[in-house]
């Protein structure tokens, strides 16, 4: 206890004091940091809110069910039910209705579930309120087949009470619905984020035009038997297309489809700290250099080496808990934004999701708090290591520091050779269970290998840019390109920090930019119909929104119409993996649609293969993602049994990652026994037509509101979520490029503070005040543009390995090379200005230095 | 003596510190003429006033009283640039720790001031021959860390006649080196004295450096008193 006085005396005169000599830096590093917690931990909560919201969806958490049956995506008869009666001694069954509605008021999407709502209040934990408190009030839940029961906190800014009405769009038909009751904020309804309600099922079935039909049956196990066992007496008494599986499949089938999507944002994310941990370590390495001689003395005065070592490290450490506690609490701001973007490219992509607020606890944020420290202290790992070795006979003896330049190292180019060598190896590793590992780390390797190269580029471009420079620019050329070689470290990890961040903004450019280009070209190719019809509300990859069959197959016959094409979805498990089971009619697809083909006949000969045969075309990422091929059979439970379809074809598509089997509506109806559609495209004999067409659609469905867009309206909606869908990834590249510039200012302060000395024998020599500047800015675009350089040619490469190798292995998508070359230009424009901007700032920094002050050494 | 041949003018020069609420005299009434090809030692113990003088010579300082005239050109009331441009064209500067730029080769280094004066073109005989004047022609590719202590004060005397200036402002040129090295150095600086015909201050605390030159003062406490 005796020791304690004297360590907080060190600490306070050996820490503390310095880092307040120079608040401004001390601040900059700071928010870097921070910004870097921040935007790691917002991505972490978003990507943990997302899951989270599957997890707690209104079918998992309001059935705490220990199996479920259900039919695979499609509805099947409420029979089934009946037929699990002799199994009471062993089970409880709840049957379930599943659907989505549009509230009118807000515009937002409602899951509505169908249930037995007096069996099932005790076993699911909800607690309803009614209009009445007697049985009068709970008469109403069973009796009204237009009853709903709301939660007490429902679509933020409504207020529904007991005895009112709520409008829904269900399946592009208007409901009024009476509001009999309100869930009480316990139990589940707590857990939910209010876009659902509940119904009783013969309400439900009725709204979703589902009499007679169920979506799942909830089985509860009255006793401790094991799953295995209670499906194997079960299962014998029910149709073979029924599935027994544990409820908790689907939100694991979801997490691993979300698996390769959250990975990328963390790496993303990932980058923006990264270049934090460097703004310390410039921070520690100018305050090494700053205090050597001080450090010098200690060790003279008997300090041992740690002394030195522990005090960067104390200094690393407090500036981790200052950024990293700010951090946090941006990070919890930043999180909600972050939620937003990752959710609608979630609902764009995957599945719908409801995930509206970050449910955020400051114990979650622990972690984060601590490896933002954890990264701190690494970071002062080589300039701790510099200070500890730092000998006090030699830097008494001054000026011994000032001539150290760098004149290359063999070891690091071998290493920097090696690791992107096996950067190349790695890509062309396969995936594992279905997640490119390898090509991940083939990233982290070329990242590795660019920083390990830095140092050798950077003497490369002094040796062959001076003459260059000096020519053109003169001694402030010569001067600012000579420079490149001193402080090699702290020069390479700017550029390092610099291309890393242009590394990434370039791959994903190039892979966003040529996935668009892809994508609007299969657009262009296979979207030949003018309309395409479905009910409106909800998404266009909800199949749970059908239409009657024949009131389209009714609109063949208004003049004009050449054919219609009935088009009939579902998500359905193939191998354990969600599939889209999708139908149409390949007669009107052959003679007027088209599909372009990967693999197999061109799209006019489907028709004679496919119709009314056991057949099917398959998506490439199905092809990918169930390594199947052509000829291959696949093997569907249906209602009516099972079904074997052989593969004709595999097609390119861009719609579903989940990847889609297709057979003919023929078929389709043989075995599923279903005939509503879920859309449906016409094909005009004249465009001129169209308009008019739109109205006498309208008149077939009277009672139903109907989305229609025309062949250009369609393809600009699906651009429009494509962009959405990148939104996010550009935000992460923007506050990365931020941060970066950060770091390249505050290298560039270090350089002119480090180099007072030299820019003091400049101006004794008779350089002017702007030369000086010149020199700074010069060096600034120098090292922007070595930065620019490096990141360009890493991005290139790291844009093909986003390509044809993590994309190719998470998702399945063929993508054409585009290089959006225009954008490219402006982007190394910018870079370059921020580049220079950066440089401002020290620039006049080093001007105003006094020269005789500067080398006031002698 | 004609008044062409003044180079260096001080005329009752005063300059004045502050040190909390003290006041130091740092220059006190220094008056000196040094004519052209001079040699002029100033000897003074540390503190005594010898790098403020320099500084204000070398225009990096202006003095609180008094005038100082460079080739009969005041620097009082010079603006920064004036005073940068005097530097440039009249003034040459050798350090004790020789202050080379460490990331230019030798051959750069002796080219610096030229290209700061944008007077690079028709500079290559120069430095070819300031280089070999001073020894180091076949060192030119080197970088300052590969050359010993003498050798880098060569390069900085050959960086300081670069650009044929008429004064040299030498700061403890030969306290980093050892007493042959520093005997060297002094010769070569007197040989480029005459050779160069620029005059030359020397800085010292060491009174043997005393006999090189022609004209001796001792400067203590900013009082300067001639020795010759």
């Amino acid at each position: 206890m005796e020791s304690l006085p004297r360590f907080r005396d060190l600490f306070v005169c050996l820490v503390l004091r310095p880092m307040r000599a120079d608040p401004f830096r001390l601040f900059i590093t700071i928010i870097g940091v921070a910004v870097g917690v921040a935007v790691f931990l917002s991505i972490q909560l978003a990507n943990v809110q997302t899951m989270r919201s599957f997890e707690n969806s209104v079918d998992q958490a309001l059935g705490k069910a220990d199996a479920v049956i259900h039919a695979d995506g499609a509805s099947f008869d409420e029979l089934a039910f009946r037929k699990l009666i002799p199994f009471r001694k062993w089970i409880k069954a709840y049957p379930v209705i599943e659907g989505f509605g549009i509230e009118q008021a807000s515009g937002e999407a409602v899951e509505v579930l169908g249930t037995d709502l007096l069996g099932d209040s005790g076993r699911r934990d909800f607690f309803i309120k009614t209009k009445e408190e007697n049985l009068k009030g709970l008469l109403p839940l069973i009796l009204d087949p237009k009853g709903i029961v709301l939660p007490e906190k429902f679509i933020p800014g409504s207020n529904y009470k007991a005895g009112e009405t709520i409008d829904f769009l269900i399946n592009g038909k208007m409901e009024r619905l009476n509001v009999n009751a309100i869930l009480e904020k316990k139990g589940v309804a707590r857990a939910l984020n209010g876009n659902f309600a509940i119904m009783d099922i013969a309400g439900a079935q009725y709204i979703f035009d589902r009499v007679g039909k169920l979506d799942r049956i909830d089985i509860e196990f009255l006793s401790d038997e094991a799953f295995e066992s209670i499906r194997e007496k079960i299962m014998p008494a029910l149709p073979d297309y029924l599935r027994f599986d544990r409820p908790e499949r689907k939100t694991e089938q979801v997490g691993k489809m979300l698996r390769a999507f959250q990975y990328n944002l963390t790496a993303l994310s990932f980058v923006s700290l990264l270049v934090a941990l460097y703004l310390i370590y410039n921070m520690l390495a100018l305050s090494v250099v700053r205090r050597r001689s001080e450090i010098g003395t200690l060790r003279a005065l008997g300090a041992s080496p740690l002394l030195p070592a522990g005090i960067f490290f104390l200094e690393a450490t407090l500036i981790g808990v200052a950024g990293s506690a700010l951090g946090v609490w941006l990070g919890h701001y930043l999180a909600q934004f972050s939620l937003t973007a990752v959710s609608t490219t979630v609902n764009n992509l995957y599945a719908p999701n409801y995930a509206e607020a970050v449910e955020f606890k400051w114990d979650q944020a622990a972690a984060h708090f601590i490896f933002g420290v954890c990264v701190s202290a690494f970071s002062a790992i080589i300039p701790a290591w510099d200070a500890a070795g730092t000998a006090p006979t030699l830097v008494l003896r001054r000026g011994s520091y000032d001539l150290k330049i760098f004149l290359g190292n063999r070891r690091l180019n071998a290493a920097a050779m090696f690791v992107l060598a096996f950067a190349g190896f790695c890509s062309l590793a396969p995936p594992i269970d279905g997640f490119p590992y390898f090509g991940f780390f083939a990233v982290f390797l070329i990242i590795l290998g660019l920083s390990l190269s830095t140092p050798s580029a950077l003497l490369w471009a002094r040796d062959h840019w001076s003459g260059f420079c000096k020519r053109n620019l003169g001694a402030e050329g010569l001067l600012a390109c000579m420079n490149l070689s001193q402080n090699v470290g702290r020069n390479a990890l700017a550029v390092s920090s610099l291309a890393i961040a242009f590394m990434m903004i370039i791959s994903m450019s190039i892979m966003v930019h040529s996935f668009r280009q892809t994508v609007i070209v299969w657009l262009e190719q296979t979207l030949q119909a003018d309309l395409y019809v479905r009910p409106a509300g909800g998404r266009d990859i909800d199949y749970k929104a059908v239409l009657p069959a024949n009131k389209a197959e009714a609109v063949r016959s208004i003049a004009g119409v050449k054919q219609v094409d009935l088009f009939r979805a579902m998500d359905i498990t193939y191998n354990e993996k969600p599939v889209a089971l999708g139908s149409g009619d390949f007669n009107a697809l052959s003679r007027y649609g088209n599909l372009v083909i990967k693999e197999g006949p061109p799209a006019s000969e489907l028709a004679k293969r496919l119709v009314g045969q056991n057949r099917a075309i398959v998506s490439e990422a199905f092809a990918l993602k169930h390594n199947a091929h052509l000829g291959e059979t696949l093997k569907l439970d249906t209602p009516a049994g099972p079904l074997s379809i052989e593969i004709e074809a595999i097609y390119f598509d861009y719609s579903r990652e989940r990847g889609y089997i297709i057979i003919d509506r023929q078929t389709f109806l043989k075995y599923y026994q279903d005939s509503a559609i879920n859309s449906f495209v016409v094909y005009l004999e004249d465009e001129k037509h169209l308009e008019r067409v739109r109205t006498e659609i309208l008149k077939y469905f009277p009672d139903q509101l109907l989305s229609m867009r025309s062949n250009a309206e369609l393809r600009k909606d699906v651009i429009e979520i494509f962009d959405k869908t990148f939104a996010i990834t550009y935000s992460l590249e923007v506050i990365a490029v931020f941060v970066s510039a950060l770091g390249l200012f505050n290298t560039l302060i270090s350089l002119a503070l480090e180099r007072r000395r030299e820019i003091g024998i400049l101006r004794m020599l008779g350089a002017f005040k702007k030369q000086v500047r010149k020199v700074i800015l010069i060096e600034a675009g120098l090292l922007g543009l070595i930065g620019s350089i490096l990141g360009f040619t890493a991005g290139i490469a790291v844009s093909y390995l986003l390509i044809f190798v993590i994309n190719k292995q998470s998702f399945g998508w063929t993508i054409q090379v585009h290089y959006p070359y225009g954008f490219l230009a402006l982007l190394a424009l910018f870079f370059w200005s921020v580049a220079i901007s950066a440089g401002l700032f020290p620039a006049r920094l080093a001007g105003r230095l006094d020269p005789k002050e500067a080398v006031r050494t002698e | 003596m004609n008044s062409a041949d003044k180079v260096i003018c001080l005329e009752n020069v005063f300059k004045y510190y502050s040190a909390g609420d003290q006041r130091i005299t740092a220059l006190n009434n220094v008056s000196l003429e040094l004519n052209k090809g001079d040699f002029a030692v100033l000897m003074g113990p540390s503190g005594g006033g010898k790098t403020t003088l320099l500084n204000c010579i070398g225009g990096l300082d202006q003095p609180d009283e008094g005038k100082i005239s460079i080739q009969g050109r005041s620097i009082a009331g010079m603006t920064d640039k004036e005073r940068t441009r005097l530097r440039r064209t009249d003034i040459g500067f050798v350090f004790q720790f020789f202050n080379l730029l460490p990331t230019l080769t030798v051959w750069e280094n002796v080219e610096l001031p030229l290209l700061l004066a944008n007077k690079a073109e028709g500079g290559l005989e120069r430095i070819r021959e300031l280089l070999d004047y001073v020894g180091l022609l076949d060192r030119a590719k080197s970088f300052p860390a590969e050359l010993s202590g003498g050798q880098m004060q060569r390069v900085a005397i050959a960086r300081a006649l670069g650009p044929k200036p008429s004064a040299i402002l030498a700061d403890e040129p030969t306290g980093n080196l050892d007493s042959e090295n520093g005997e060297k150095i002094l010769e070569l600086m007197q040989q480029a004295a005459l050779d160069f015909g620029a005059t030359v201050i020397l800085a010292t605390h060491n009174p043997k450096i005393m006999e090189h030159g022609n004209r001796r003062w001792e400067i203590r406490d900013g009082r300067l008193s001639s020795l010759n």
